[in-house]
């Protein structure tokens, strides 16, 4: 099992050639990467501040029961661990090593040790996470004779976490080391595969009602729901290897853990669109249903599902907004055609990233939409707002992990697709309800942006400029 | 490193360039400022912050020409009265010369200074003594020669979103000050900027409110003769308030004739509520015994008013922001005194022995933070935050300091127990 021989899971531009830097047409994006069978990597010379791999994996793992965690690093690093506790149901035990100068000289081993056996012996958790902060990795601290060490005398599964901080420009890089983590410290080397009848649901970063309304449409379908690794337990991950399919959930992230589950455990795995959207919904629940030899049973389900739809009612003469999306790519992706769908037009778009899963896409703008470029980039807000004075787009996208105030202090009422279920047909209900309602009353933002306080966050020659002012070609 | 960033961004007109790997910002942001009572965005923008993001290639080779490129293009796409780069773990570690980049920058005459503020060098306290000294370091520069103006004062020692209630608090104090004839700075905050530091020097006293503002003030003094009146805590209430006012009309001057006024106009507004408290007082049963929990200077006031004013009995005051040795006998004489139910005084920064106390204690209300929630659920008892991380709360300005804080305080008090059930 060569992959998880490493400590922690490749980065994303070595495994998917991710970009995090580009804004430009899409034909060019598609000619580096005919010739180079790869894009093009991209740097900024003026960046803005963006989440490392560290706070999107504490961010999955903060979702595990039976858990407790250990930032190892520095006093302010835990504070990424505190943000995520006001929505974590478990009341997961966590803890800090509050490294100083001169753990940063002398090493850090003792005080993880002792975190480790403090945090056990308080709560005997079955999984203690070690999620490490970049001090520990630039100072190449040795966390490996510690977790060995230990490894024999406590009943518990320790966890380290390689999440160094500055290996990847793709914040989400830090997704795949959970599953990568857990799978690689969890399993033996002769783990008994005792085949099951549930499926494992490749859960990453999606929010709780969400994953809830998913697993109901499988549910549905008849099928028996395992979930890993976001939402996860002990008891599920134990079952991992038993599975008797992994399913992805949203593309861009479930195609590690399942690749992976499937070269150490054989467990097939089924790649499909993120279920967002009418036409999404659709096939997503067909592809699993093939895979899982319950077309009828999807039959029935598309049916009755569908008719919820009757209850979109297509107002021929209200507000057509321009739209503008601020997204990681699959939901990106799927909410530019979910709001396609629903007859409204996009005059913009910015991913977080963009790998070689979404070649097709790629195609498809310069095909359909050549005129409006591909946008990369994880922040970058400066960005955001040169595209928007430019382009001025009546409605704004995102997601709790934007920054809204640009959208804002622009006067663009905004949509936070987190607020509400997306998944599924009822998504599609909700979003077009959540469409009408901003759409509704805007007296927010535009009182905001009419006030004559405010004086411009940028200078207006930033905001003349082209987009991809700082982003330069990566010299190697 | 967010120690200095809660104080750059309190500041109109300063924008901070971080020098790290990326994300420390963003943690700041969805944590320090989203959970100390939704603190949005002002000048230097939510999620918009200048940093340098090194990668592996960086470190390994020394970042100093991305940083030189980094402050090169901030100052070309945005204004400020101020660039303040502040260095990470990554770079401080590998060694980066982040003083040369900055001098550069400085010799060609844009406005830049450097705040070495890595994680391992201390916690937020520290970086907020560290943020200050050095915008004053900047000021002092200048060496000019100071024309006092008697009635200007500087307030020190609050800092943003570490006290949850800190824009209230500010503008309380200042109204507060402006009624008996001073003009109080601010520093932070609403309408603050580079104008109201550069006329730090020209103070004739500086207040202190907590032993974390003590090093700037003493600064001040040493450099200019500044003096300085440390109370140590945000004074609660009348009687606090009243002594507030004495102490700071002692060191400026002020005529005892306008603070009398003052004071006995509001003891007499408070007097009155508290006659109209009187019977629910006792249908309602407010008398507690209670804990309070969190840093000295934000929770003293409120301790001092409850019980010397309101009856309360305080099992346990938990201070958690570590004061160092010297400073921890003050604090025990600031402790409000009664023979009757004597107060265990507590000073940890561990979560787990914060529980323990208070599930030995068992106090019939927490005034604390949301750590405080999971223990406050167990015994069923009601927590009003008070301190920091406050989950799930937009503070907009309420404050409950001074006279009119204190009667806030009272009414959220009193209604903890009716919203309990």
């Amino acid at each position: 099992m060569s992959i998880l021989r490493q400590k922690a899971s490749p980065i994303r531009e070595k495994r998917l050639f991710a970009i995090g830097a580009y804004y430009g047409k899409a034909e060019i994006l598609l000619s580096e990467y005919e010739e180079n069978e790869q894009f093009t990597q991209r740097v900024r010379t003026f960046s803005q501040d963006s989440q490392s791999d560290i706070l999107t994996a504490l961010n999955v793992i903060s979702t595990i029961k039976d858990a407790a965690v250990i930032v190892h690093g520095a006093a302010g690093c835990g504070v990424g661990r505190l943000s995520l506790v006001p929505n974590d149901e478990n009341n997961t035990k966590w803890a800090v090593t509050n490294l100083n100068e001169r753990d940063s000289i002398m090493g850090s081993g003792s005080k993880l040790q002792e975190a480790i056996l403090q945090i056990y012996k308080l709560h005997e958790p079955k999984l203690i996470f070690i999620v490490l902060a970049p001090i520990v990795s630039i100072n190449n601290d040795d966390i490996e004779s510690v977790v060995e060490e230990l490894k024999g005398e406590l009943e518990t599964t320790i966890i380290p976490v390689y999440s160094v901080g500055f290996r990847s420009k793709i914040g989400s890089t830090g997704l795949d080391l959970v599953s990568h983590s857990i799978l690689k410290r969890f399993f033996k080397i002769n783990t008994e595969v005792v085949p099951s009848d549930y499926v494992n649901l490749l859960t990453v970063a999606e929010k709780k009602s969400d994953v809830t309304e998913a697993t109901r449409l499988l549910n549905e379908l008849g099928l028996k729901i395992n979930l890993f690794p976001r939402y996860t337990s002990y008891e599920n991950i134990k079952q991992v290897s038993n599975a008797s399919f992994s399913i992805s959930v949203n593309p861009d992230d479930s195609i590690y853990p399942g690749e992976v589950l499937k070269e150490r455990f054989d467990i097939p795995y089924i790649q499909s669109v993120i279920p967002i959207g009418i036409d999404n919904t659709s096939q997503w629940i067909t592809d699993i249903a093939i895979a899982t030899d319950r077309k009828k049973k999807a039959h029935e389900l598309l049916t009755l599902e569908k008719e919820k739809l009757f209850t979109l009612v297509r107002k021929k003469d209200n507000i057509k907004p321009k739209i503008f999306i601020s997204l990681t790519p699959a939901y990106g992706i799927a909410v530019i055609k979910l709001v396609e769908e629903l007859g409204y037009e996009i005059v913009g778009y910015k991913f977080s990233f963009l790998d070689n899963q979404h070649l097709s896409f790629v195609k498809q703008i310069k095909d359909e939409k050549p005129d409006i470029p591909v946008f990369v980039g994880n922040g970058q807000y400066f960005e955001e707002e040169n595209v928007i004075r430019k382009i001025k787009p009546e409605l704004y996208i995102g997601s709790n992990n934007s920054d809204f105030t640009v959208a804002v202090r622009n006067g663009i009422p905004v949509i936070n697709i987190d607020n509400f279920s997306i998944f599924g047909f009822n998504g599609v209900i909700n979003f077009a309800n959540k469409i009408t309602k901003t759409l509704a009353n805007t007296s927010f933002v535009k009182s905001l942006a009419s006030s004559e306080a405010e004086s411009d966050t940028y200078k207006t020659e930033w905001l003349r400029k082209s987009t991809n002012w700082f982003i330069k070609q990566e010299v190697k | 490193m967010q120690g200095a960033l809660k104080v750059v961004n309190a500041i109109d007109g300063l924008l901070p360039i971080i020098h790290s790997s990326a994300g420390c910002s963003i943690h700041s942001k969805l944590s320090n400022s989203t959970l100390t009572g939704n603190n949005g965005a002002h000048f230097s923008g939510w999620l918009e912050t200048p940093s340098t993001s090194v990668i592996e290639k960086e470190i390994v080779f020394g970042g100093s020409s991305r940083l030189r490129e980094q402050i090169k293009n901030t100052i070309k796409i945005q204004s400020a009265d101020l660039y303040v780069v502040i260095s990470g773990c990554a770079p401080e570690i590998v060694g980066d010369d982040v003083s040369a980049m900055v001098k550069e920058a400085q010799e060609q005459d844009f406005p830049v200074i450097n705040v070495s503020a890595p994680g391992f060098k201390g916690n937020v306290f520290k970086g907020y003594q560290l943020a200050v000294k050095s915008l004053i370091e900047r000021i002092l520069a200048h060496e000019l020669t100071y024309k006092t103006e008697e009635n200007r004062v500087n307030l020190l020692g609050i800092i943003p979103e570490q006290d949850i209630f800190w824009e209230g608090n500010l503008e309380s104090l200042k109204a507060l000050l402006t009624c008996i004839g001073l003009n109080a700075n601010t520093l932070l905050g609403y309408n603050q900027n580079e104008e109201n530091w550069n006329v730090v020097p020209l103070a004739g006293l500086n207040i202190v409110f907590s032993i974390w503002g003590l090093e700037a003030a003493q600064q001040l003094e040493k450099k200019i003769g500044t003096p300085y009146l440390y109370i140590g805590y945000l004074p609660t209430g009348a009687t606090d308030t009243s002594a507030f006012l004495d102490a700071v009309g002692a060191k400026t001057g002020i005529s005892t004739e306008v603070i009398e006024k003052v004071k006995s106009d509001n003891e007499k507004y408070q007097y009155y509520q508290f006659q109209k408290l009187a019977q629910c007082y006792h249908t309602l049963d407010l008398q507690k015994e209670i804990i309070l929990v969190g840093e000295s200077h934000n929770i003293l006031g409120i301790a001092r008013f409850l019980q010397n004013s309101f009856g309360q009995l305080i099992k346990a005051v938990i201070v958690t922001d570590n004061p160092a040795e010297e400073y921890r006998d003050q604090i025990k004489d600031l402790l409000p005194v009664n023979d009757f139910y004597p107060i265990q005084l507590i000073f940890t920064v561990d979560g787990k022995e914060i529980d323990e106390y208070i599930y030995d204690l068992k106090p019939e209300l927490i005034l604390g933070s949301s750590l405080e929630q999971p223990i406050a659920h167990e015994l069923s008892v009601p927590l009003i935050k008070v301190s920091a991380p406050a989950f799930d709360k937009v503070i907009v300005d309420s404050s409950y300091t001074g006279y009119k804080g204190a009667l806030a305080l009272l009414q959220e008090f009193s209604n903890a127990f009716q919203s309990a059930f």
